[in-house]
């Protein structure tokens, strides 16, 4: 949002620096085609980002665009609106999730999946051990409740683990990171997004310990 | 010097409309519920009231009666005519809405009327010697609730913000939608139920923090988990049944006293003595630890009894349904039952002694009841309505989700989750799919609703075909799906094929409820004035959209005036002064010609404008330091 040349505002017709606003009439401008999450909440493409910062912009940038502010307004304003929420929706649930925060990074340094991944052997291991642990469990047995408890809070401490690789390995290679970088950064990814889809099949083990019928 | 170039003067009010005190819109919230409805509007101290009727009582009874002679009757006098007339008297239509035949012959038991399908895989109710959808039938209650509105508000509604359980489904949405439509009444917004609640309970309270909000209805049951803070109540996660309420519980009271009864095969009067009666046992065993009454249908004096204990042996099952809901809410929102600041009741049936013990038993806690569980509802919907006509500015934003997953059809009956549940709204999503055989020119698109990985075990909102696909190898096409859900939480889909920059797009709007021209037609029929509201709503608009015009044209003289000599300053005032004087009449084509006029006549002034600015950014020099 810090484009240099002017744009024109459809309702005055006059110039306005490109932004939420125009400068003259004060009406709603259209999202720039290609703004990602990190511009949206002004902040640099990292993987770190402070949660606080994000809240408040969140809630500054919702408090200006929301539909609700502009029920009252013209057809144009109200479809703009929508477009921008939407935006703002996709981003904060982009830039809170490390593996959608990831994903976005990674793009931004150029990586683009290779369309025969070299399998991550010592990865796929622990999957093995993983899955046969998952498989063990009787969700319907009268200790599965405390059982599955235990899995969880080890499951979250490996997730946990993965983010903090995942921050390092972004942070060390900040700037430039080579093709081999990239490659083990998405592996990060991999496991990152592997961990979370298995806490959440705990979660379903657990609702079903919890009410058999779901 | 004429009146406009007078009232240009910098500084002062651009225009005449703006000079005067604002005229305040007539808005409502109305909470149409299973069993009772309302209306509510904001009084003269600020604060919503509900709106009674002459008789000072604020809730309508959600029942409409067809008499003889197309006379329709809603609400207390409809309800007196349910056991004389049982089968021409429909009560707790919420629970019909948006679902097709099957789904509720297998649900709804015992109903002392027929049904038949009816267009586009609705239903339709026998009610004596009327054949009725649903959604005419909650029209008939939302035009009660409007006609009174109008009487104490003295003059047509703008608009209103209708409630509905947040774990309504689209097509469930859409026939709300579509009812309010055939009422004559423009919906600002569809806003969900606990988020309603949770809105006049914040605002009463001006409490932060998290909260649960359980609301078990007469027939749906929602949980919502909200965090309220800084002005901005944002919806963590939201769960519920929208088959699941008092009605159920009177059902079981219902089916004890067939059994005591002796009646198998019960009649359509029966059955309403019956459930009038169950509804009474249940509301006096609130106070009450035993109860006796008459048994219907059975001469003499012959009385039954019942217990609260034996009544809460039998509902245990019923009411435990909702715990694993809110303990999955709980988890979806990642939240600890510990952090929460209070848990909110909300609906009739929270009354029930058996429910506050189970709901303070799981979180833990006392749940809040300081509220009135059945006008808490109404009370927030029209606060909303006054923030979204623009009558007041928001105090409080909220930010809701979506209740359900929404997916795609793939192969072999799979569900394929695109906007996943708990979505922050509005939301879009994207996702691409491919032909699986050569040539393939055409894609069926199947558009459900639901958790279930089945789509058959899914709600079904739209199917439709996406057509002239170039033919190519298979999996060479890249057909692109979009989900788009508006704040309402109505969701558009639209599929296009992208390689070949050949683009077929199609949107869809899922309604299990009408078509426009439906709707058009029973506008028609129903309402004399339904081409006149038309009109009104046009002009509107389009009065709307001027007076944007005509204040961005002032602000741009306001800024940039100099650019004009003294004879075109005229004329650009003249052409705005022709697109005010349009905004008095009440023609919206007369309007919109005029400012299409306007825009041909200032359009050397936004030349201009934009000719000095770029040549102040070619200098190098910053637009700011010319302000």
């Amino acid at each position: 949002m810090t484009d240099h040349l002017p744009i024109v505002c459809w309702s005055c017709r006059g110039p306005t620096p490109a932004g939420l606003f125009c400068a003259t009439c004060q009406a709603l401008l259209p999202p720039e085609s290609g703004m990602d999450g990190f511009r949206l909440f002004g902040v640099e493409p990292a993987f770190d980002l402070d949660p606080a910062h994000l809240e408040s912009r969140h809630r500054v940038l919702q408090k200006q665009l929301h539909p609700d502010f502009f029920a009252h307004r013209g057809a144009t304003e109200r479809r703009l609106s929508l477009e921008w929420t939407t935006r703002l929706n996709e981003s904060w649930q982009t830039l809170t999730d490390p593996v959608a925060r990831a994903v976005l990074l990674l793009a931004h340094l150029g990586w683009k999946a290779p369309e025969r991944p070299v399998p991550d052997l010592e990865f796929l291991e622990e999957v093995m051990t993983l899955r046969e642990a998952l498989e063990e469990v009787d969700p319907l047995a009268a200790d599965a409740l405390p059982r599955l408890a235990a899995m969880k809070s080890a499951a979250r401490d490996r997730l946990q683990n993965e983010v903090r690789q995942l921050s390092e390995a972004f942070g060390v290679h900040r700037s430039a990171p080579d093709e081999l970088q990239l490659i083990w950064i998405s592996r990060l990814v991999d496991r990152l997004r592997y961990h979370r889809r298995y806490l959440e099949e705990l979660d379903r083990l657990e609702d079903r310990a919890f009410d058999p019928e779901t | 010097m004429d009146v406009l170039l007078e009232i240009m003067e910098p500084g002062q009010s651009l225009l005449p409309h703006q000079t005067g005190p604002m005229t305040r819109k007539r808005v409502v919230g109305i909470d149409l519920g299973t069993t009772y409805s309302l209306v509510a509007a904001i009084g003269v101290d600020g604060k919503p009231l509900c709106i009674p009727d002459d008789t000072d009582v604020c809730a309508v009874p959600s029942v409409v009666h067809y008499g003889v002679g197309s006379v329709v009757l809603v609400g207390q006098s409809a309800r007196e005519r349910a056991l004389s007339h049982p089968e021409a008297t429909i009560v707790s239509v919420k629970r019909f809405m948006g679902r097709g035949l099957e789904e509720l012959r297998a649900h709804l038991t015992t109903i002392p009327h027929g049904l038949e399908a009816g267009e586009g895989g609705m239903v339709r109710i026998l009610a004596g010697e009327a054949s009725v959808s649903p959604v005419e039938v909650s029209a008939e209650i939302l035009k009660v609730l409007k006609k009174r509105a109008e009487e104490a508000l003295g003059g047509s509604l703008h608009g209103a913000v209708i409630t509905v359980p947040a774990y309504f489904d689209d097509a469930q949405r859409q026939a709300t939608k579509d009812a309010a439509r055939v009422a004559g009444l423009e919906v600002l917004r569809l806003l969900n139920e606990p988020t309603a609640a949770a809105l006049a309970y914040g605002l009463d309270k001006g409490s932060e923090g998290l909260y649960a909000i359980y609301d078990l209805g007469g027939g749906t049951f929602d949980v919502s988990l909200l965090k309220l803070e800084k002005g901005m109540f944002q919806v963590m996660a939201t769960g519920g049944d929208s088959a699941l309420g008092g009605d159920d519980l009177d059902q079981w009271i219902v089916q004890r006293l067939m059994t005591e009864t002796g009646t198998h095969q019960p009649g359509p009067g029966w059955i309403q003595a019956g459930r009038r009666l169950a509804r009474e046992i249940k509301e006096r065993l609130t106070d009450e630890t035993m109860v006796t009454f008459p048994l219907p249908g059975v001469d003499g004096a012959a009385r039954g009894s019942l217990t609260r204990a034996e009544f809460e042996v039998g509902i245990r099952d019923l009411v435990w349904r909702t715990i694993p809901i809110c303990r999955r809410v709980l988890k979806d929102a990642g939240v600890a039952s510990g952090e929460l600041q209070g848990v909110v009741l909300v609906g009739g049936s929270t009354r029930v002694p058996l429910v506050r013990r189970m709901v303070a038993e799981f979180f833990g806690r006392e749940p809040l009841v300081d509220l009135d569980p059945d006008q808490v509802v109404a009370l927030g919907a029209a606060h909303q309505a006054e923030v979204l006509a623009g009558n007041e500015p928001a105090e409080m934003l909220l930010l809701d989700v979506t209740p359900l997953s929404l997916g795609i059809e793939t192969m072999g009956d799979l569900v394929e989750k695109i906007v996943p549940r708990n979505s922050p709204i509005p939301t879009a999503r994207a996702q691409d799919f491919t032909t699986f055989k050569d040539g393939q020119t055409a894609m069926a698109i199947h558009v459900v609703q639901g958790e279930r990985e089945l789509a058959s075990q899914c709600r079904s909102l739209a199917r439709f075909e996406l057509r002239g696909i170039p033919s190519m190898t298979a999996g060479a096409a890249r057909i692109r799906v979009a989900y788009q859900v508006d704040a309402d939480g109505l969701l558009t889909v639209s599929a296009r094929e992208e390689t070949m920059g050949v683009e077929q797009s199609i949107t869809v709007k899922p309604s299990y409820g009408l078509t426009d021209d439906e709707i058009a037609s029973m506008l028609q029929e129903a309402l004399q004035h339904g081409a006149e509201d038309l009109r009104v709503r046009l002009f509107n608009e389009a009065k709307v959209d001027a007076e944007r015009v005509l204040a961005a044209a002032s602000a741009a003289l306001h800024e940039d005036g100099d650019l004009l000599n003294s004879e075109e300053m005229e004329r650009v005032k003249r052409a705005m002064h022709t697109v005010w004087e349009a905004t008095q009449g009440n023609s919206a084509d007369a309007l919109n010609d005029r400012v299409q006029k306007m825009d041909v006549a200032t359009r050397f002034f936004a030349q201009r404008r934009m000719d000095r600015s770029l040549q102040r950014a070619m200098t190098g020099r910053k637009v700011d330091d010319f302000a």
